[in-house]
């Protein structure tokens, strides 16, 4: 049976428009087809609520309370704990979607995270598939890691922003703050993820397999 | 690893981060970021709102444990700040109800300027339901001595008739061993203001020694005459009230209601010195 030949099934709707460019670029650049599912969509549907909620706690409650005297970054180990639960690319498009969204809701001029945080939500989870195993001691480590790459877009933040600075004093007042603020934080922040798409992931296989 | 770094995805997915840096950069530099964080701000502050009022809301309640020592430090501060405030306000009180007292001395100040006064406050006050006698808390030690008139703003109490190193008595004019040479404002009749013991438990006295063509009349003031250097000249003694003519004596008799009363009375004056009246 030549399926290629067979005509479209009646009662099929024609593709949209912009339905008819997206497939277009599809195809030009040779893409995969996207067709998510209703259990992809609720998983989205949860992880968007899931930021945006982290990042209205960040901007406003902990912009108020200041653990450490610094504001955690909620959206660093939200993405590494999407990247972990749900793949390398979810984690790369939350980053990407986090970064825009915490920076919209900040006042800074230059936009570094989006280079931060989809690499952390991209290569959390490939490291973890090649080479070690999901576990709290792994994510605590990569949270860790990630840190370093927030202090060091910190620095480099507060360096284009103020003019005559201290580094140690920076250290001293921001970045070791805002890391200690982070680390503690981003424990919550993982069980809130890991709970939040625990029923979409019945089993540790089912997870493996759809990365 | 490598095969992940050459996925389209990747290449893709690294493009997409880099304009997400550069395109908010630049659009910070052109200064039209504003638009992309007004379109996240519309649809967030409301729930930025709410977070704000939680926030608050935890502050208030959060700042019981993590500021206990700084605020029952405040509380204690703020506690002696009330004490020192409500020590200021009785005595700023207490200032404004003396001043208040003093001003309405001041007109007969102003019309007696030989007076020396002496202010006191009433301590005691006779035990029965018409009162005649009071205690004042000035004494021979602070220069007061028998006789010296006792009065109010609005007029002649009575005299001393008993002092003590630090208190004095006060006879008023109702008492029934009271009398003071007066005369009628109108018409310038003399007579003795008496007190009677059947008036003063009215609160009443009378001025006797009328002549019986007298014109008095109800309402008349009646002030001191000055005579007998017991009670300085035109001090307000009262009002007639009642007119009693005495077929006897061919005098008459008028019942008068006393200006200053001991009711209500918290403090008077004691006038220790004045000019003695002579008529010219």
């Amino acid at each position: 049976m030549n399926h290629k030949s067979a005509p479209p099934r009646g009662g099929q709707k024609e593709p949209s428009l912009l339905g008819g460019v997206l497939r277009s670029i599809r195809q030009r650049f040779h893409l995969p087809e996207i067709r998510p599912d209703a259990d992809a969509l609720w998983r989205a549907v949860v992880c968007t609520v899931l930021m945006l909620l982290f990042a209205l706690l960040q901007t406003t409650l902990f912009a108020r309370f200041r653990p450490f005297g610094a504001i955690p970054d909620l959206m660093l180990p939200f993405v590494v704990a999407v990247g972990m639960a749900e793949g390398e690319r979810w984690g790369a498009v939350f980053g990407i979607i986090a970064a825009f969204l915490i920076e919209s809701l900040g006042a800074g001029g230059v936009s570094l995270l989006p280079l931060l945080y989809m690499p952390a939500g991209y290569f959390c989870p490939i490291v973890t598939k090649l080479y070690l195993t999901d576990s709290a001691p792994v994510r605590l480590i990569f949270t860790a890691v990630c840190g370093v790459g927030r202090a060091v877009t910190t620095l480099i933040l507060l360096s284009l922003n103020v003019r005559d600075f201290s580094l140690l004093l920076l250290m001293k007042e921001v970045v070791l703050p805002e890391y200690a603020a982070t680390f503690l934080f981003s424990v919550p922040v993982h069980l809130a993820v890991h709970a939040a798409l625990r029923p979409f992931h019945k089993t540790r296989a089912e997870r493996v397999t759809t990365l | 690893m490598r095969d992940f770094l050459k996925t389209k995805f990747f290449l893709v997915i690294v493009v997409a981060a880099v304009l997400a840096a550069a395109v908010p950069t630049a659009l910070s530099a052109l200064g039209a970021k504003q638009y992309l964080r007004s379109a996240v701000n519309v649809v967030l502050t409301p729930a930025q709102k709410g977070f704000h009022l939680v926030a608050d809301a935890l502050d208030g309640y959060a700042s019981y444990f993590t500021r206990y020592d700084e605020i029952v430090a405040e509380n204690l501060l703020l506690k002696q700040q009330i004490a020192d405030l409500s020590d200021r306000l009785y005595n700023a009180e207490e200032a404004e109800v003396l001043n208040v007292w003093l001003s309405s001395f001041l007109e007969m100040k102003r019309a007696h300027t030989d007076f020396t006064f002496a202010d006191a406050a009433i301590t005691g006050r006779e035990s029965v339901n018409y009162m005649t006698v009071c205690t004042v808390d000035r004494g021979s030690l602070m220069g007061i001595e028998t006789g010296m008139t006792v009065v109010t703003p609005e007029g002649v109490l009575g005299c001393v008739s008993e002092v003590g190193p630090t208190w004095a008595k006060v006879r008023t004019l109702i008492e029934s061993s009271s009398s003071i040479g007066a005369y009628i404002e109108r018409t310038g009749e003399l007579g003795l203001v008496e007190g009677e013991f059947a008036l003063s438990s009215e609160g009443l006295c009378r001025i006797t020694y009328l002549a019986a063509d007298s014109d008095v009349r109800v309402g008349d003031r009646v002030l001191t005459s000055g005579y007998g250097s017991v009670y300085p000249r035109n001090l307000v003694v009262g009002y007639v009230t009642e007119i009693v003519p005495d077929e006897y004596s061919r005098t008459v008799t008028a019942v008068i209601r006393p200006a200053a009363t001991l009711t209500g009375l918290a403090r008077v004056m004691i006038i220790t010195s004045y000019d003695v009246y002579h008529e010219s």
